[in-house]
């Protein structure tokens, strides 16, 4: 129970509208049961140690509403740029007449609450199974309390698609509060990729409240990979949470460069040996942007590898936080765990917190961790002066080199290309004369 | 330089704050956990906006000994000026079979090994510390980690 | 009395029998030579013989010294007298090898309850025998092993070995890794140490080593037993044939 200093939690009228708009059955009580667990989980306060450096004040204040399904065309600029049938969700509603559904790749299979064809039950026991993993985090449960959509993608055992699927999640409506939630289900032995863009289409202030649960089988190799490029004035919360089984691959990637206040968290359980883990991501940020990266890694069986490498990018008065958790549990030996972050700012008024943390109990491991912040070098500039590239344009290429450091981890090929696209041009726009 | 044996719980850490230009830090923290002990280290390195070119390094290291302990390291970075350079590493590690067993078979008893092992561990330490505080800290170590192996 | 009498020795390791019945006796001052093909069990003997945990003796028995061996600790066996040159010595961070060697010396003089060596006169026996293993200063002050080439580690061995003065020295696999000059340098080293009041145990795959370190007797391990032994013309012997003789696991 929150303490008593604790004014009631915000978003409970969302929290009722949600509930009216189920009505009854089966969806309205996964709502009505999140509710409660909301309540009891309590909203996030200076306190809190998993959000001490990001201050939720704002968006507690904001006036969202629920939204319903609508039509909005795809921002092709906005989004990653790479060819891949895609499944679009508006204001965390499947808009099936803008997706591919019909072109999915083999082995590929996408179930949804609202989608024609679909037994909303055996949908829903699937989100209830799943759901316990997250709802002692608020605003996951927040999420659940207040969705009217889900989406399961699955993966069928052995399936190898020969391209991605993207999820390209918009907010059309202005000052909605959208609760997109995604199920990965990698069968066993799969090898596939997906990938995620949250971008507006037209909405300038809104809450889009994130939750992608991923269960990668034995033996399975997923890629999951994210755009957060949301409108200037959104919040965008999500949580990633994702659980790899023995001799999987897990390969993520997030690159945060929109959104007034955002943060990346991504919980993951290693649940067998052979495991390779990988969490790395790289955020923009410039003005007075929030870009929050939390992550907590749990190694809770022996002989795997884990590996985080985080760049962060920090122009203006933005303000960045990197804290990556690592768990070693006591029977986790031969646990091999990397964790990096690095923070650039490229102004006074910027500021960088991170806190890198391990908590070990197993005795024969390899666990380090290293976090740096500084800024560019002057050499590297001045050597690139001295070849004839002015200042800006120095400045660029060597923030561009080190974000692509970062990119450079994503296992997929034409991600990982479209991804350096997206940082290529941020630095375009926001790079350019901005003194330090 | 913090040791935790049989079901000691410690919170532990330091607090570096660079306010002025041109300052420069070095944290080394050396925890040993052995028994059923935790050993938490928690640091803060905070760079104020008029730290002009401050430099922090910190090395957290945990040995553990043994399976049945813990070493948690909580460092907290907190940089407000981009001509900072604060950076931080943290490794893990155990003393192993081999090291045990080599010493022994040097004569030293099992605990006389650990005792040396672990200050070999604390070296970079207790280097800077005053001779008459190393010879005082060698042998805490040797009393607080009694019974720790064997 | 002999200083070593090892009785239808049976040790296993995780489980599985490698010593499937050793006999050996040494008399004092002897050097023994102990070849075998890989596999054989040598080095899980010189483990046996120092208590190495992990390394189960099933059957029999060893005394040193008219001593129960295989009731002593490792660190009690070492301070009755007994050495182990390990053919991969470990690294120990931080630990100067002048720091290590007196802990060791001082730990075998609290044992027989004399009193701790003098610093200053500790350190000038130190250099003085390492000096003659060509090592410098330089090496006594960085940390045990650490960063040491093959060699140097086999070198470090032998200056151990000269400062604790042990009554019976085994040297596992001495000569692994290291090149012609390496080897005279280590040979030397153990030759000057041979005394009537010291025994030898020398295990090694190759015969040439055996060209610097002459032994009195040399036996044949296979298949966990000890099949043949003779003087060190039996060496020689093997140099010509191999161990094609003993690929067979005798009856």
């Amino acid at each position: 129970m929150p303490d008593g200093l604790a004014k009631a939690p915000p978003f409970e009228d969302l929290i009722a509208a949600a509930r009216a708009r189920a009505g009854s059955g089966r969806l309205a009580d996964l709502n009505a049961r999140a509710g409660a667990r909301y309540a009891e989980a309590g909203w996030p306060h200076a306190r809190t140690e998993s959000w001490k450096y990001t201050n939720l004040n704002a968006l507690a204040a904001g006036a969202f509403a629920l939204a319903e399904a609508g039509s909005a065309a795809v921002p092709e600029d906005k989004i990653l740029g790479f060819d891949a049938p895609r499944v679009v969700l508006v204001n965390g509603i499947l808009a099936p007449e803008l997706s591919n559904l019909d072109t999915l790749p083999d082995g590929v299979s996408l179930t949804g609450l609202s989608h024609a064809g679909v037994t909303e039950h055996a949908v829903l026991e699937s989100l209830l199974s799943e759901q316990s993993s997250t709802d002692g985090l608020p605003l996951a449960a927040l999420n659940a309390a207040t969705l009217s959509d889900a989406l399961i993608l699955d993966i069928a055992p052995g399936a190898t698609p020969a391209v991605p699927v993207h999820v390209v999640s918009l907010t059309a409506t202005e000052n909605a509060a959208t609760a997109p939630r995604l199920l990965i289900r990698a069968g066993a032995d799969s090898f596939a990729d997906v990938v995620e863009s949250h971008v507006s289409a037209g909405a300038e202030v809104y809450f889009s409240n994130v939750v992608s649960q991923v269960t990668v089988a034995k033996g399975a190799r997923l890629g999951h990979y994210r755009l957060q490029n949301e409108a200037a004035g959104a919040f965008h919360i999500a949580l990633t949470s994702a659980e790899v089984a023995e001799g999987a691959v897990y390969d993520n990637f997030v690159l945060s460069i929109g959104a007034r206040l955002a943060r990346n968290e991504i919980r993951g359980e290693i649940t067998g040996p052979r495991v390779e883990y990988r969490i790395n991501g790289a955020y923009m940020a410039f003005g007075r942007q929030h870009l929050d990266n939390t992550t907590f890694i749990d190694h809770a069986a022996a002989g795997s590898r884990s590996r985080e490498v985080y760049k962060g990018v920090l122009a203006g008065a933005s303000r960045g936080v990197f804290q990556g958790k690592i768990l070693v549990r006591p029977d986790a030996q031969q646990t091999d765990g990397f964790q990096m972050n690095r923070a650039m700012l490229m102004s006074d008024r910027a500021e960088i917190d991170s806190k890198p943390e391990l908590e070990i109990y197993a005795d024969d491991v390899r666990c380090s961790h290293g976090a740096t912040v500084g800024e560019l070098e002057e050499d590297h500039l001045f050597y690139l002066q001295a070849r004839g590239i002015d200042r800006d344009t120095a400045r660029r290429l060597l923030v561009s080199a080190y974000i692509d450091e970062a990119i450079d981890e994503i296992y997929a090929e034409p991600v990982r290309e479209a991804m350096k696209r997206a940082a290529e041009s941020w630095l375009a726009r926001n790079l350019s004369g901005d003194a330090a | 330089m913090a040791i935790t044996n049989n079901a000691q719980q410690a919170d532990t850490g330091t607090k570096m704050i660079h306010l002025g230009k041109n300052t420069r830090s070095t944290i080394i923290s050396k925890g040993i956990s052995a028994g059923r002990a935790d050993n938490t280290y928690r640091g803060l390195v905070k760079v104020m906006p008029k730290a002009e070119g401050a430099r922090n390094f910190t090395q957290c290291d945990s040995l553990l000994i043994g399976d049945k302990c813990g070493a948690h390291t909580v460092p907290y970075i907190e940089s407000r000026n981009p001509s900072a350079r604060v950076e931080h590493e943290a490794t893990t590690s155990k003393i192993s079979d081999d090291q045990l067993f080599y010493c022994m078979q040097r004569g030293l008893s099992a605990e006389d090994a650990v005792g040396v092992i672990v200050n070999g561990f604390c070296k970079e330490v207790m280097k800077n510390l005053p001779m008459e505080f190393a010879v005082e800290a060698q042998k805490l170590i040797g009393i607080s980690l009694e019974g720790s192996v064997g | 009395m002999s200083l070593l009498k090892i009785e239808n020795l049976h040790a296993e390791v995780g489980g599985k029998e490698i010593l499937k019945g050793i006999d050996l006796e040494m008399g004092a001052g002897e050097v023994h030579a102990i070849m075998g093909p890989n596999g054989s069990g040598k080095s899980t003997l010189s483990y046996v013989l120092a208590g190495r945990d992990g390394y189960d003796v099933t059957e029999g028995s060893v005394t040193f010294q008219g001593k129960n061996l295989l009731e002593l600790e490792a660190d009690e066996r070492a301070n009755e007298g007994l050495f182990l040159a390990f053919q991969y010595p470990v690294e120990i961070p931080g630990v100067a090898g002048m720091t290590f060697l007196r802990e060791s010396y001082n730990a075998k003089l609290r044992y027989r309850g004399e009193p701790e060596a003098d610093a200053m006169q500790f350190l000038k026996m130190v250099r003085a025998k390492a000096k003659t293993l060509n090592m410098n200063d330089d090496m006594l002050k960085r940390p045990v092993n650490v960063g040491f080439s093959g060699g140097e580690k086999k070198r470090n061995e032998i200056l151990q070995m000269a400062v604790l003065e042990p009554s019976l020295a085994i040297l596992d696999e001495t000569d692994s890794g290291l090149d012609i000059d390496a080897l005279k340098l280590v040979s030397d080293g153990v030759n000057a140490l041979r005394s009537e009041g010291r025994s030898m145990l020398i295990i090694t795959h190759y015969q040439r080593l055996l060209n610097h370190i002459q032994p009195d007797y040399v036996h044949v391990l296979a298949h966990g037993r000890i099949q043949r032994s003779g003087g060190k013309e039996l060496a020689l012997e093997l140099e010509a044939n191999g161990y094609a003789d003993f690929a067979e696991e005798a009856a």
